[in-house]
């Protein structure tokens, strides 16, 4: 019991690593939200007059919705007006090429481990780097360019292909659709856009790396990837941000379509920073993630890893309406010491023949909560549909709590519908045969734990999948079950 | 009728009746969930326990309380007759001395109305709160009660002989029913319940009952719930278990227009069993909807619960099962499963199966499947001859199979068989 306790002190001890402030001189609103604040963003923006207006429609709506309370989450109340709705670092002068970039800048990329300068041609990264909220360096759009793709932040693309925003922007999201989202529509800095023209396979992976970085920025991210008939394209979005006492709202909306034959692969890691041991600040990650299987044949998988943030809450989703589209969700959420985490996912089953894959692991430890929440609903067209869910809770430590909320609404007595969750501990017994072969307690915790997520990782992109262990192993750091 | 103004209806109605006539102990209950009941709301499917049931239809009819005996009935359609001396029948919810059957000196079995002083005392010390759980239907239910059973087992007796209880309900027009049961199992002791919900005729009505059920040290009950009906019923049981104990629960719904079952089990002691097992079919437009919660509150016992359901016509299925463990309820073993058939394209089902962890040593398992009769194993049997219908009566058997070979008592499971079989014969015809 004893080496237990210790052990579990250990876990709690173990600090945030990769926590760090640049110094950067940055141009903030004064607190606060109302229609001033929303049609100020959206004219130091330089946005057209129809997006001006689709945003105000969005928080006129907003105002008349009330936060949902129903996750199995305690959320301290928040203060809207109590948070800087736009901060942009400084341009000094046009930049021409990464050596104008603020040299700060690029220094807090290599700490990150972005690899944004020659790194990235060899590892086949093309980054689009969001610092705080506008985006600074685009790179390898030429070559992008040339298959005819579009990456390019999301403010720049509202400028240059209105049509296309038009068309998808809001389309699987809603500017009225739930708290959060809406809340986004309405006040969202930036954030990246990609276009896949027909037929075209994306060369390579397309990376953006998110960054808090200005005091007391809320930040509300839109993404919006349209993936046309026949195209392919592998997204990544990982996070980093640095230690601070005040909590932050991050209310990211991201919105995927795919039509006819296309596939979106849309991997996220979370590692924003989760308070401090005793619960205090941190990252609120409100996020709404939604994806559409428009066409025929069309799928999306989405794969996450959170590790960070005090307070999870994302239900990445998928509509899929397409005939025989196919979905798959596959997540690994680790909470620890006071964090709190909903998530799951939503599959909604429209078209026919159609396919989804649930694959949750979920570990909580100290005094963590670590809930999945998840729908499969299979409308009355949906014939043939098949859906497989699995998610598996561990705990560590006997201070924390795994829930299993699964909801499972079938139409069609065609559809095949499968659930499966179970709650288990690290064994002593698991541990004792790997110190006998010489391995210390704390590796052998590694060992398990990974291969428990081993299912999720697999799905990884390959440099993701090296990241992700890494800080599952931080993350987890000093525990011995 | 409007059904905003349902309940200043059944206001009115417990104005109306009054609580004269009534012994100090129905008062009482009566009394002790009146200001809630006044207060309380129906829910709506905003409501997270009622998500997928919609009670519009139970509050768009008005229901009236039933009072008087009828005993001029012949029962012989309407109970399993293997043990016809150990009989309790209620009609309409109200005891019937003359129509039951039963020796006993072993232990008290009392109906409610006529319950001796000493044996209200007796109740008052077990179950002190008269309601363990307080939603708009419980306490309709209390504050209608106008009889039940009390069964008290003492210590070290055990019954051999299952006991039936035979609520035939609907001899009245739009009658509400609402009895309220106690029962005891003494400290070592064993007894078989059988509680037989039928249906008189054709007469709609809506029966609301409750079940609060304390089981002692190292006793053991087998309790079947066995509804087959045409109306709305509501049913609420709890367990209350301590150290060794062991139960086997069947909730057992063969047909009602409506069905609601909320089963919470406490388990509040160690070394304790639970089993909880369903089987519900669901025919033309019924819903059926089954609530349970398991709690384990103290370390080392296990809980199983299994419930499968066969839907067909344009019925509804709703499950929600929710395992709870709380923190120092260390070397937990929970299992749960829930399983689907869908038999007709206009069938529909709704589970939600649910675990709340707080222990890290626990063994805590849960699944749910939804699906339709797998053409590849019809195939395989009608290949060798076997026509569709009896096929498909040899996979629901082999379906349900799991839950009846569970039972212990045989003409119970003779039952369960033919009114499966049934149900292809039923689905067939409704088909061509």
């Amino acid at each position: 019991m004893n080496e237990e306790n210790k052990i579990l002190k250990d876990i709690t001890d173990s600090d945030y690593k990769w926590g760090f402030v640049t110094d950067i001189e940055s141009e903030s609103f004064p607190k606060g939200l109302d229609e001033n604040t929303v049609r100020l963003l959206s004219l130091k923006k330089d946005e057209p007059k129809w997006m001006t207006e689709w945003r105000l429609k969005a928080f006129r709506a907003w105002l008349k919705m009330k936060e949902p309370r129903w996750a199995n989450l305690k959320i301290p109340e928040i203060n809207y007006q109590d948070i800087i709705y736009y901060s942009a670092p400084i341009k000094k002068e046009k930049l021409e090429s990464l050596n104008e970039v603020d040299p700060e800048l690029l220094k807090t990329f290599e700490k990150l481990g972005v690899p944004i300068q020659e790194q990235k041609r060899l590892t086949g990264v093309a980054v689009d780097a969001v610092f705080d909220s506008v985006s600074v360096s685009t790179t390898f759009r030429e070559s992008l360019a040339e298959k005819g793709i579009i990456f390019c932040p999301i403010s720049e693309a509202i400028k240059k292909y209105p049509e296309l925003i038009k068309k998808y922007l809001g389309s699987v999201i809603p500017y009225n659709d739930k708290f959060y989202a809406t809340l986004n529509s309405a006040v969202f800095s930036d954030g990246s856009f990609v276009y896949i023209p027909k037929n075209v396979t994306c060369p390579m992976e397309l990376s953006t790396y998110f960054r808090i970085n200005a005091q007391e920025t809320g930040q509300f991210e839109r993404t919006l990837i349209i993936a046309e008939e026949g195209s392919y394209v592998s997204y990544l979005e990982g996070c980093t941000a640095p230690i601070r006492d005040e909590n932050q709202l991050h209310a990211a909306v991201v919105e995927l379509v795919a039509l006819d034959n296309a596939e979106i692969k849309y991997s996220t890691v979370q590692n924003w920073y989760p308070g401090d041991k005793e619960g205090k600040g941190g990252i609120y990650n409100f996020v709404t993630k939604r994806g559409i299987c428009k066409g025929k044949n069309s799928k999306i998988s989405w794969s996450q890893v959170e590790t960070g943030s005090t307070i999870t809450w994302k239900y990445p989703s998928c509509i899929l309406s397409g005939d025989n589209s196919v979905s798959e969700f596959y997540s690994v959420a680790v909470t620890n010491n006071y964090q709190q985490a909903d998530t799951g996912t939503k599959m909604i089953h429209i078209g026919k023949n159609t396919k989804s894959t649930i694959i949750s692991k979920g570990i909580s430890g100290g005094y963590s909560n670590n809930s999945y929440r998840g729908l499969v609903k299979v409308h009355r067209n949906a014939n043939n549909s098949r859906n497989f869910s699995q998610c598996d809770s561990m705990l560590i430590g006997d201070k924390c709590g795994a829930h299993t909320f699964p909801y499972i609404e079938v139409d069609n007595k065609t559809a095949i519908v499968e659930h499966e969750a179970t709650t288990s501990k690290v064994s002593d017994d698991q541990i004792f045969y790997l110190n006998q072969r010489g391995i210390s307690s704390e590796d052998a915790v590694n060992m398990i734990v990974n291969g428990f997520c081993k299912d999720v990782f697999n799905k990884l992109p390959m440099e993701f999948a090296a990241e992700a262990q890494k800080l599952l192993a931080i993350t987890l750091e000093n525990s011995v079950g | 009728m409007d059904k905003d103004k349902i309940k200043d209806f059944y206001l009115h109605q417990i104005e109306m009746f009054g609580n004269s006539n009534v012994n100090s102990l129905l008062k009482d209950i009566r009394d002790s969930a009146y200001d809630d009941f006044k207060s309380s709301t129906f829910p709506t499917k905003k409501n997270e326990d009622w998500k997928y049931t919609d009670v519009t239809p139970l509050l768009l009819k008005k229901f009236s309380r039933i009072d008087g005996v009828i005993d001029n009935i012949n029962l012989d359609n309407f109970y399993f007759n293997n043990f016809p001396n150990n009989l309790i029948v209620f009609v309409d919810g109200i005891f019937s001395q003359s129509l039951s059957k039963f020796e006993n000196d072993n232990f008290i079995i009392e109906n409610l109305a006529n319950l001796s002083f000493q044996n209200q005392e007796l109740l008052k010390k077990y179950f002190s709160d008269f309601l363990s759980k307080k939603n708009i239907f419980t306490l309709m239910n209390a504050v209608f009660v106008n009889d039940g059973l009390f069964i008290f087992i003492p210590d070290n007796t055990n019954i051999d002989i299952p006991l039936q209880i035979l609520y035939l309900n609907g001899k009245s027009k739009n009658a509400l029913i609402t009895p309220k049961n106690y029962f005891y199992i003494g400290k070592n002791s064993s007894l078989r319940i059988i509680v037989n919900n039928k249906s008189f005729n054709n007469h709609l009505y809506f029966a609301n009952d409750y079940f609060d059920v304390m089981l002692d040290k190292n006793s053991k009950l087998d309790f079947y719930n066995i509804q087959n009906e045409n109306a709305f019923h509501y049913s609420y049981t709890k367990f209350l278990m301590n150290f060794d104990s062991k139960l086997t629960h069947f909730s057992i719904s063969l047909d009602g227009k409506f069905i609601r079952n909320d089963i919470v089990s406490e388990l509040n002691g160690e070394n304790i069993e639970c089993n909880l097992n369903g089987l519900y079919l669901a025919k033309s437009d019924n819903l059926v909807d089954n609530h349970t919660e398991i709690i384990h509150s103290k370390p080392n016992s296990m809980s199983n619960e299994i419930y499968k359901g066969i839907m067909t016509d344009k019925s509804h299925g709703v499950f929600n099962g929710k395992i709870f463990v709380s923190p120092n309820a260390q070397k937990t073993n929970s299992f749960q499963s829930n399983k689907n058939i869908l038999l007709s394209k206009n069938a529909k089902v709704d589970t939600k199966p649910q675990l709340e962890i707080f222990a890290d040593d626990v063994k805590c398992s849960h699944g749910a499947t939804v699906g339709t009769l797998d053409e590849q194993a019809k195939f395989y049997i009608k290949s060798r001859g076997i026509s569709e219908k009896v096929a498909e009566k040899m996979l629901l058997k082999a379906f349900a199979c799991e839950i009846i070979e569970k039972i212990n008592i045989k003409e119970i499971q003779k039952h369960l068989s033919k009114e499966i079989s049934n149900l292809v014969i039923d689905k067939n015809n409704s088909e061509i």
